[in-house]
């Protein structure tokens, strides 16, 4: 198994997830880690591998943010359709749903619109957190300074949870309590 | 960037203090991370315990780093743990077609995985992209387009695949007799209608409607058929389609072939367990099991609650959640290294049936009077042990344990990824800093482990072998124990064949995901081990240190109970728990027939729910042929004038270590139902969330709210906490909106 296979195999599912987590869209996500492991194919060897595949990743995903707002535009149309009255988008209207799956559709409304509010910064430490990497790596990839990453990660933490958590009852309230999540 | 300009900030991270001299949330973040070495860790331990306002921001953010890991886990497109839902095919359809049909922007949202689930069946050909399918060849690209970007990133989307396969092999299999599940098993096979509120056939939960048009898709061999059922008979249709490696012939014919049971986590195995039956006492006087001290399943229902997710049933072992708890035992009298302890109350959620507690205390040796400990560390460091609870963790406890350490102990480690290496040679307790570094040092990364390191764990145990000592190797794993070339079987028999020379192994489970219980807890058993799994510290400091006398010590070795029940005063009776430790009655008195050791310090709890002679109507027993030669309402004289108050009679045996002639201790125990102490009060509410939690048949009355009554009302000393903490989680359960149990 040579390098890159190997890197691919281990690191593919995470980097993907953490490009997805933040864009919110899966081809893109795709698309970028493709880039990513193409930019470790052309350059060989590294040392501190995961924290180089992650910041690649990083930086490939500041510019597709920059580049191309549009992209999540379509998407902030699309979660803001559910979390406005809990009504479906024009495409689910045509399905019988069930319960479950608006509950479900509106729930990954809230936790994406939770994820988004918080600062760039602190959204990326979290996410590379929750693929496992350490506080060093963290601090490489994102030029922070090792003993910062702590408090950023509690911050992270904390505003997200407490955004999701008043964006349900917001959430609930409007929708008259006819449809519990 | 070049290898050169790319490296790591070595810079330490310290404890911060805010000016009113408490912990600073990041300090507290990092150090529920992780991330400290051990001088850190001390000192920021050393603050929590002293300090309440500390101890309650270390409980709030460990909540705050659960609910956000589940937040996140919301933005993952493949739903964990959910099967296909009604409807979903279609929606891919639709919103294909309408993607190209229309040019509409929504072709961003995603589908779960129940397409490609026939194409894997088929012969293992992914070819989805079909021309046949109904509609237009565009759409079978759209599908393959998500099956390409689906596969790889998800390892999720794996065990929706196997769930969809199972509910397959279940169509298959016909809609579930109305005989086939839960009557008693008779020597005729004629099984005779229960009393239990047994689920009808055709009511709401099992039914299943299969449209015309989803089975006519079905026929073209590519789409799963449409299915309307509740997330709950999925879930109880993927445990019923459970994982019977080696499992004996089930009593009850089972409604389909056996597959795997995917939890809702992803990957995650469990053996399927059938509560153990109500056995008539003229037929089956006499009930024989091993002793189990394990109780890995409680952490694990925690985990699965914690993260708002209804554990499989078959992750739930009643004896393990009883066991998890601390008793008050009296020590063993004398020589012998155990005592029994019996006694008898109402059952709460039968008040007819009687409840019999057997509870086994073995001899405590305290921490310093420990025979030397020969300890092999065997990590796996392989890239799937990256995460937070995970590798560091196993750090973490490690770090616990080498406080305890004297100069006579000694610890290896070996770590496996792609390759094995000896991380720290066989090495004294007193070289505590040496022992640490190499722990630092421990990183996870690299592939998936391609070699297990077993055997040179157990050649290291060797060659710093301490006779008269504790000689084991510790496995740390999430569960992807790669043995290599080698099966299961063989690793089982190596695990023996050591265990007989001296060398016992203990397992430890971290993570989540792909966690493999029913694998860990043979391996543990083939060596004569303990398995835990542990989730966070305080777990790790149970696990370890705080009992590193009974984790690591045995003082009986294959201890077995053998219950015999008085036909004069019991009808019926069920052992609760234990279904994958039942012996056979000869196997009793068989020094051959290995079973479950006792550590030192154990407690064990075994439950009984008794039908006493005279009450009728809520259990309905098979009919017996009666039998020509053996008469069962005559007894022995002797029996006649000793037996008549008593209830039943608990026979113990146990070898002492070293020895290979097992001994009997035996006690009997008297009809007097009493109200019940503290204890068996606390117990009966454990077990009934146990039953609640599996859904059992057997649950009877009993409810949530009951069982919160009971346990609050039984909390004691409560020492160490483990009370409360129950008392939090069934609260927990309640507010979560996943349970089952409730009438519909």
């Amino acid at each position: 198994m040579d390098n890159v296979e190997r890197l691919f195999r281990e690191y593919h599912a995470p980097v993907v997830r953490y490009l997805a987590r933040q864009l919110g869209d899966h081809d893109l996500a795709d698309e970028l880690a493709q880039e990513t492991f193409l930019r470790a194919l052309r350059h060989g060897p590294v040392v501190n591998e995961r924290a180089w595949l992650f910041t690649v990743a990083t930086n490939l995903l500041r510019d597709e943010t920059r580049r191309a707002a549009r992209e999540r535009a379509r998407l902030t149309l699309l979660h803001q359709e559910l979390a406005s009255d809990g009504r479906e988008p024009d495409v689910f209207r045509l399905e019988r749903e069930t319960e479950d799956e608006r509950a479900s559709l509106r729930e990954r409304a809230l936790a994406r619109a939770a994820v988004e509010a918080l600062a760039e910064r602190d959204r990326l430490a979290l996410l590379m957190r929750e693929e496992g990497l350490d506080y060093h790596e963290i601090a490489a990839a994102l030029g922070l300074s090792v003993a910062s990453v702590g408090t950023t990660l509690s911050r992270a933490r904390r505003r997200l949870v407490n955004v999701c958590e008043s964006l349900q009852i917001e959430a609930n309230s409007t929708a008259g309590g006819t449809d519990v999540a | 960037m070049s290898p050169e300009e790319f490296n790591l900030p070595d810079e330490r991270i310290v404890p911060e203090f805010t000016t009113t001299g408490h912990l600073t949330e990041g300090t507290v973040g990092t150090w529920l991370d992780g991330v400290f070495d051990m001088a850190a860790v001390q000192q920021v331990e050393a603050h929590v315990q002293a300090c309440p306002e500390c101890a309650a921001m270390a409980a709030e953010a460990r909540g705050l780093i659960a609910a956000s890991a589940r937040i996140l886990r919301v933005l993952d497109t493949v739903p964990v743990g959910v099967a296909p839902r009604t409807g979903t095919v279609r929606a891919a359809v639709r919103i294909a077609t309408e993607t190209h049909g229309s040019g509409s922007p929504v072709s961003t949202v995603r589908v779960t995985t129940a397409v490609p689930a026939t194409s894997l069946e088929s012969g293992g050909s992914t070819d989805s992209d079909r021309s046949d399918i109904p509609g237009n060849d565009r759409i079978g690209a759209e599908v393959k387009r998500y099956l390409h970007t689906w596969w790889y990133p998800a390892a999720a989307a794996a065990a929706t695949l196997v769930l969809a396969i199972g509910m397959r092999a279940w169509l298959r299999a016909g809609y579930p007799a109305q005989d086939s599940g839960y009557s008693l098993p008779t020597a005729a096979g004629a099984p005779s209608p229960s009393a239990l509120p047994l689920p009808q056939p055709g009511s709401p939960e099992q039914q299943l409607s299969l449209t015309p048009e989803a089975q006519s898709m079905d026929a073209s061999g590519t789409f799963t058929p449409e299915m309307n059922f509740s997330a709950a008979t999925t879930r109880r249709m993927a445990a019923v389609s459970g994982m019977t490696r080696e499992q004996q012939p089930a009593p009850y014919s089972s409604p389909v072939t056996p597959g795997t049971v995917i939890g809702p986590g992803n990957g995650e195995q469990y053996d399927r367990i059938e509560d153990n039956p109500f056995l008539d006492v003229t037929t089956n006087p006499l009930s024989t099991f091993s002793i189990d001290v394990d109780r890995a399943s409680y952490a694990n229902v925690r985990r699965f609650l914690e993260n708002g997710q209804q554990p499989p049933a078959d992750a739930v072992r009643i004896e393990e959640l009883i066991n998890y708890f601390p008793y008050d035992l009296p020590a063993p009298r004398g020589n012998d290294p155990v005592s029994i302890t019996t006694e008898v109350a109402a059952a709460p959620w039968q008040p007819s049936h009687q409840l019999v507690r057997i509870a086994l205390q073995s001899r405590r040796i305290s921490g310093t009077a420990l025979p030397p400990s020969n300890l092999v560390f065997l990590i796996d460091v392989s890239g799937s042990m990256s995460s937070p609870n995970k590798l560091p963790l196993v750090k973490q406890a490690l770090r616990l344990l080498v406080d305890q350490l004297r100069e006579q102990d000694r610890v290896a480690v070996v770590t496996y990824r792609d390759g094995t290496r000896l991380a720290l040679p066989s090495t004294s307790g007193d070289e505590k800093e040496r022992i640490v570094q190499a722990i630092e040092a421990l990183e996870a990364g690299g592939s998936t482990a391609g070699s297990s390191g077993i055997e040179m764990a157990y050649r290291v145990a060797r060659d710093s072998f301490v006779s008269n000592g504790n000689n084991r190797v510790i496995l740390t794993t999430d569960g992807d124990f790669n043995v290599g070339a080698s099966s299961d079987g063989e690793l089982e028999r190596l695990i023996e064949q050591k265990r007989d020379e001296g060398t016992y192994l203990t397992v430890l489970g971290f993570g989540t995901g792909n966690y493999q219980d029913a694998k860990m807890e043979k391996l543990a058993r083939s060596g004569n081990g303990n398995y835990a799994y542990v989730d966070n510290l305080a777990e790790a400091r149970k696990a370890l240190v705080h009992e590193m006398g009974a984790t690591l010590l045995t003082v009986a070795n294959d201890t077995k109970l053998q219950v015999e029940f008085n036909p004069r005063r019991v009808q019926s009776y069920r052992l609760v728990g234990y279904e994958d430790r039942l012996l056979r009655n000869e196997d009793f008195t068989d020094d051959h027939k290995d079973a479950g050791d006792l550590g030192a310090g154990h407690q064990v709890t075994a439950l009984y729910e008794l039908v006493p002679v005279g009450v009728t109507g809520t259990v309905s027993l098979p009919k017996v042929q009666p039998r020509r030669y053996q008469q069962p309402g005559r007894a022995s004289a002797a029996a006649a004038a000793a037996g008549s108050d008593e209830l039943l009679f608990v026979n113990l045996r146990y070898k002492l270590p070293g020895e290979s002639t097992s001994r009997l201790m035996t006690h009997a125990v008297r009809t007097t139902v009493g109200k019940g102490s503290i204890d068996m009060r606390f117990i009966s509410s454990v077990a009934s969330f146990g039953m609640l939690l599996r859904s059992s048949v057997y649950k009877g009355s009993t409810s949530i709210a009951q069982v919160l009554d009971q346990a609050r009302a039984a909390l004691g000393r409560d020492e160490g906490g483990y009370r409360a903490g129950f008392v939090r989680l069934v609260e927990l359960y309640r507010d979560l909106d996943i349970r089952e149990d409730e009438p519909r």
